[in-house]
């Protein structure tokens, strides 16, 4: 929903899509409805947020201009950033557009007053000496020099030129340039300013000049002159509603601070934040008291107890802050002041960042950090109580709202309930309070889910299908880690594991304890309602997708009879049939087609198969160079390098390459607890193929040199996953194998390059070719 | 017996090369100097009391990446080198940021290098210098640009010598981060642990962390000067984060405040936990707030340089201290800092 708005603000705000904002909608509803959207157990991992968050941004009335300062902007950056305007820039515009009856067109005032040359500005002042309706001046199509030019404002004019001159004096520099800092020049215009005061009558012009004059002497830092110009300027000039009074005061203010007169400074800046929306920012960041006697004094020079209020509110507001005391004390001076709406969610947002943050669901967050947190949260709670209870703050629902939330937090669900049930009956609710007392009752019943049972069926049922259940994202994870914690609480590790994971997850690296415990829930009676959707896939259970799981997590760890046994289990027509592990491809290729299209079988007969030929060498070992030949290729064809790695290994994955040599045969997936598994191990493939090697030496020299080849693979595939590769996979160069990984290539090419085998895999196997040749 | 006699001159042989060759090595003390880093925006002359006539490291701006602009930008820039012209020998320094070439276009890197050279001439106007240095936290991301970029430095400054800090970590992964192309490095002994973490106890300076990087000294090519930290700050935790960073905070300093055992409770040797909201050094702290405070000890500077000096090979070499300012020169004592400088002799 956030998002959502975010993109219609920025449609709105952005001319070339404004045009044609209906069009994008009706496109990007069409891409919704045609990529393929589907979430569900069968989905990867959920990708846990790093907090949840349940607080409607909206309520802040970000709008407000004082949400940047007070809620902070790492808070609302994303849709400040949207808003954000040149505040100094349109506010001057609009006094200019405002003081000329908003004739002028604002475009053109921004040229005339922000673009326009010193000549230009003269050559206008000529024509409006002579206030000719059709005599020619260079801005002549700008509606703002048509006024000036034909009602006579030279005095404007005046001024405009005297304002470009200083400009120069007063703007940063080219980012590597110095700005001009021509004191002499500077004093000089200053006078000139004082003269141009005299002589001017109107007062909205007095003012802007000298602002003028406190710029340039403030520009070049000479501090006591900027108070000297404010003391004999500002007195003589008539009070009038301007901006330029809150510009003028930001010098004054900046002038003190460089004299060390911090908290007079302070005060001032306060001053412009309160009252000065296009200073706001540099006032804010400006404000910058150091000791507690500087705030004192500052909060002294203060002349009602808004005025105090602001200074609590600014401080309050500052990066990271703990707000809650200064809250206090803005509550006591001014309850109804707008800023503290506003740090109330503050503080609810970052209360509810910890709580329920990562960190501190997962138990990692440190026992004093938890300890504080928890102490300042009920603190949080009696304030907003408090507030609420009293009943004189500006929106005492939003208090009574927050405190529910907050004893959430705190994970008195029960309490939390009742408040908000309190809360939903307070007088003078709005919409938005409305829809967020529902979405904090939503988590407070998600909250409350205790046990897995058929009560919890129905609960569940209601939870979902609610409209605040849709409205906010946050709630499918948090319901499902909810669930999650339920189950393993009641020792059902499985169900705990497929409530936040998919079975792909699970497939990824089968645990046999989670594999098992899903299979006693599959064969389990009377089911819950969540417990059978768990259990099934598209209306079908799943226990033997479980009972593969278990035969492959046996055969990745070669032990045949369990595999055969778990294999046995799947039935005859969920077993798939489409592997060829007895094929002996000179190279390895994960995803050729078999040349072996009659040797296709599934798992199981896989399995018996091998059991069958351990057999049958045993039992005649004269004969059984050929079924220790097929053995060899039957372990390596299953591995992470043979072409039928899916026997044992649900998802093989290519990244594993850059991570082979590690030690390991568990590689982390993004938001998969479990991780991967790849079966790497080649050393049974390669004792079966030295077997075979040595039976068939004297009988079949082609079959022994074969099998000496598979060895050899065998030998440098152990080369690969031990600590000595420095292999850069993806290399078109051949690696360069230590000597005791090479002993089959170096047995190849001693004892059998006379083979017509060995002339074909030289032909074939450019590894076998290079090492043969080195 | 002719065998015997053939062996006993041998030893008699070798005991002569070991001892002249021993006695080469002990007579000839590395050429060692010390000097200091200025790394502020305004200069206090009153420190020039509290040091001889060591040649000073002077920061004389930074560089940073311009998102407005999308281009570098200078910052922090000291407005002039004037006090230290007379006062001593200076080394103009330049510290860009690792973003500013982790962001900036291959098409830019000339245009920096030109606006760098006539703001290092003009802010040094005036001052004489042999060498110029530049600091940067590069990787092995940035290393191309920052290379290029020092590769041209050499040739603007043709009759300066050029230096570059090298972190720890770039000597130990030099095959990874490179070797700058510079005349000299400066090893930075500081700034080692992790700052963010609250388990760490010192990431100023930690023995333990300072060896474990010294790898690859032996083949490391670059002549090598060290800084050492001569400067204490408090890390504030809050929430469990570090917030903020407190310059020139000592443990002493912060048992001298007025009613500190209202204000604070030392809960570890080096953490201090506030009792009550307050000002402290500028910062408004909160309750609960966690201060780590970080030291570099006298013992500790002289473990590390006698760690370091066992790796550095160059026979001329500067001690560099990190930082000359009055609170940081209160901590030490001017011989102890020297004798620190003499352990590299």
């Amino acid at each position: 929903m956030k998002t959502w708005k975010i993109l219609l603000t920025y449609l709105d705000e952005t001319p070339v899509f404004s045009r044609c904002r209906n069009l994008v909608i009706a496109f990007c509803l069409l891409l919704f409805a045609v990529l393929p959207y589907r979430i569900g157990k069968s989905d990867c991992g959920i990708a846990t947020p790093a907090h949840y968050s349940f607080v409607h941004l909206d309520l802040l009335a970000w709008q407000s201009d004082y949400a940047p300062y007070l809620m902070g902007y790492q808070v609302i950056n994303d849709i400040y950033t949207l808003q954000r305007r040149d505040a100094q820039y349109d506010d001057n515009i609009l006094e200019w557009r405002g003081r000329f009856c908003d004739i002028p067109d604002s475009a053109d005032v921004a040229q005339l007053v922000f673009q326009s040359s010193v000549d230009e500005l003269s050559n206008l002042r000529d024509a409006a000496a002579k206030r000719k309706r059709d005599g020619y001046y260079q801005l002549q199509g700008n509606t703002f020099a048509q006024v000036l030019q034909q009602n006579g404002c030279l005095e404007t004019i005046d001024y405009l030129v005297f304002a470009k001159t200083c400009e120069k004096y007063c703007v940063k520099g080219e980012l590597w340039g110095d700005p001009p800092k021509d004191a002499a020049q500077m004093f000089f215009l200053i006078n000139r300013g004082q003269t141009e005061f005299k002589r001017t009558k109107s007062p909205f012009l007095k003012l802007r000049y000298t602002y003028q004059m406190l710029r340039l002497a403030h520009y070049a830092k000479d501090y006591q002159a900027v108070l000297t110009i404010w003391d004999n300027m500002i007195p003589k000039i008539d009070r009038i509603q301007s901006m330029m009074n809150y510009w003028a005061l930001a010098h004054k203010a900046g002038a003190l601070q460089s004299l060390g007169r911090r908290a007079e400074a302070a005060y001032l800046f306060a001053v412009v934040f309160r009252y000065c929306p296009s200073k706001r920012q540099q006032a804010f960041e400006s404000f910058d008291i150091r000791t507690e006697q500087e705030w004192q004094e500052c909060l002294n020079f203060c002349k009602n107890p808004q005025e105090r209020a602001a200074l609590y509110a600014i401080r309050a507001s500052y990066d990271k802050a703990h707000a809650l005391d200064d809250m206090v004390e803005l509550y006591k001076l001014d309850p109804k002041n707008e800023h503290l709406d506003m740090l109330l969610i503050r503080e609810t947002l970052r209360m509810e960042k910890i709580m329920l943050g990562s960190d501190y669901r997962a138990g990692r967050l440190n026992a004093k950090t938890v300890k504080d947190t928890r102490t300042y949260l009920g603190r949080l709670i009696t304030f907003s109580k408090f507030c609420a209870d009293k009943n004189i703050v500006e929106n005492p629902a939003l208090w009574r709202t927050t405190e529910g939330y907050l004893r959430l937090l705190d994970g008195d669900w029960q309490m939390a309930l009742a408040t908000l049930y309190r809360a939903r009956k307070t007088e003078g609710i709005n919409n938005l309070i409305a829809e967020q007392i529902e979405n904090y009752v939503l988590l407070a019943r998600i909250m409350g889910l205790q046990i897995a049972d058929s009560q919890m069926d129905s609960t569940v049922s209601v939870i979902k299908a609610s409209r605040a259940f849709a409205s906010d994202a946050d709630f499918d994870p948090i319901l499902k880690e909810k669930l999650s914690s339920i189950f393993r609480q009641s020792g059902n590790i499985g169900a705990a594991f497929l409530c936040q994971n998919s079975l792909g997850d699970l497939e990824k690296n089968p645990t046999m304890e989670l594999v098992e415990d899903l299979i006693r829930l599959c064969q389990k009676q009377n089911k819950t309602l969540i417990e059978r959707e768990l259990t099934t896939e598209n209306g079908k259970t799943i226990e033997p997708q479980l009972w593969d799981l278990k035969g492959m997590y046996y055969l990745s760890r070669f032990q045949l009879e369990a595999a055969t046994e778990a294999f046995n289990r799947v039935p005859p027509e969920r077993r798939v049939r489409r592997y060829t592990p007895f094929a002996d491809n000179i190279k390895d290729c994960i995803r050729c087609p078999s040349s072996d299209t009659m040797g296709i079988m599934d798992k199981y007969t896989f399995v018996k198969t091998l059991l069958d030929l351990q057999y049958r060498a045993n039992a005649a070992l004269d004969q059984a160079a050929p079924y220790y030949y097929k053995l060899g290729l039957g372990y390596y064809n299953m591995t992470y390098f043979g072409n039928n790695s899916g026997l044992a290994d649900a998802f093989r994955d290519w990244r594993s390459w850059q991570r082979i040599n590690q030690g390991k045969n568990v590689f982390p997936v993004k938001n998969n607890p479990l991780g991967n598994m790849e079966v790497l191990d080649c050393s049974i493939a390669k004792h079966y193929f030295e077997l075979a090697r040595q039976l068939s030496w004297n009988s079949d020299r082609e079959l022994s040199a074969k099998a000496a080849f598979w060895a050899a693979k065998c030998e440098q595939n152990l080369f690969f996953i031990s600590a000595e590769n420095h292999y850069r996979t993806g290399s078109r160069l051949v690696p360069d194998l230590p000597p005791q990984y090479r002993t089959y290539f170096d047995l190849l090419k001693n004892y059998y390059s006379n083979t017509a085998f060995y002339q074909q895999a030289r032909s074939e196997c450019k590894y076998l070719s290079f090492y043969t040749v080195k | 017996m002719r065998k015997n006699s053939l062996r006993f001159i041998f030893h008699i042989l070798l005991l002569f090369f070991l001892l002249f060759t021993g006695q080469n090595c002990q007579t000839k003390p590395r050429d060692v100097s010390m000097a200091f880093y200025h790394w502020k925006t305004t200069v206090d002359t009153s420190v020039f009391q509290n040091i001889k006539n060591e040649k000073i490291y002077v920061r004389l701006f930074d560089v940073d990446w311009d998102e407005e602009t999308k281009s570098p930008k200078p910052l922090a820039e000291l407005p002039s080198v004037e006090p230290f012209k007379n006062a001593v020998k200076i080394v103009p320094v330049v510290f860009i940021t690792n973003k500013t070439f982790s962001q900036i276009l291959d098409n830019q890197i000339d245009t920096l290098l030109i606006h760098v050279f006539d703001k290092m001439n003009k802010n040094t106007e005036g001052a004489s210098f042999d060498e110029i240095q530049f600091d940067c936290d590069w990787t092995a991301t940035t290393r191309n640009r920052y290379f290029y970029f020092l590769k041209k430095v050499k040739t603007l400054f043709l009759d300066k010598k050029i230096s570059a800090t090298i972190r720890l970590h770039q000597v130990k992964f030099m095959d990874k981060t490179g070797v700058p192309p510079v005349d000299r490095g400066m090893l930075m002994a500081y700034n080692m642990g992790d700052l963010d973490d609250m388990e760490t106890d010192n990431s100023i300076l930690n023995i333990e962390t300072l060896k474990s990087y010294l790898k690859n000294f032996d083949r490391y090519p670059l002549e090598l000067d060290v800084a050492l930290p001569i400067f204490s700050w408090g890390i504030v935790f809050r929430d469990g984060q570090a917030v903020k960073i407190i310059n020139n905070l000592s443990k002493k300093e912060l048992l001298k405040t007025p009613q500190y055992d209202s204000l604070f409770q030392q809960n570890t040797d080096n953490h201090f936990v506030l009792l009550k909201n307050q000002y402290l050094k500028g910062l408004y702290l909160y309750e609960n707030d966690d201060i780590r405070i970080e030291e570099v000890h006298l013992s500790n500077l002289q473990l590390a340089a006698t760690f370091l000096s066992q790796h550095i090979k160059n026979q001329q070499l500067t001690v560099v201290f990190y930082h000359l300012d009055s609170a940081t020169l209160q901590q030490y004592r001017y011989e102890d800092l020297e004798n620190i400088a003499h352990i590299f002799r």
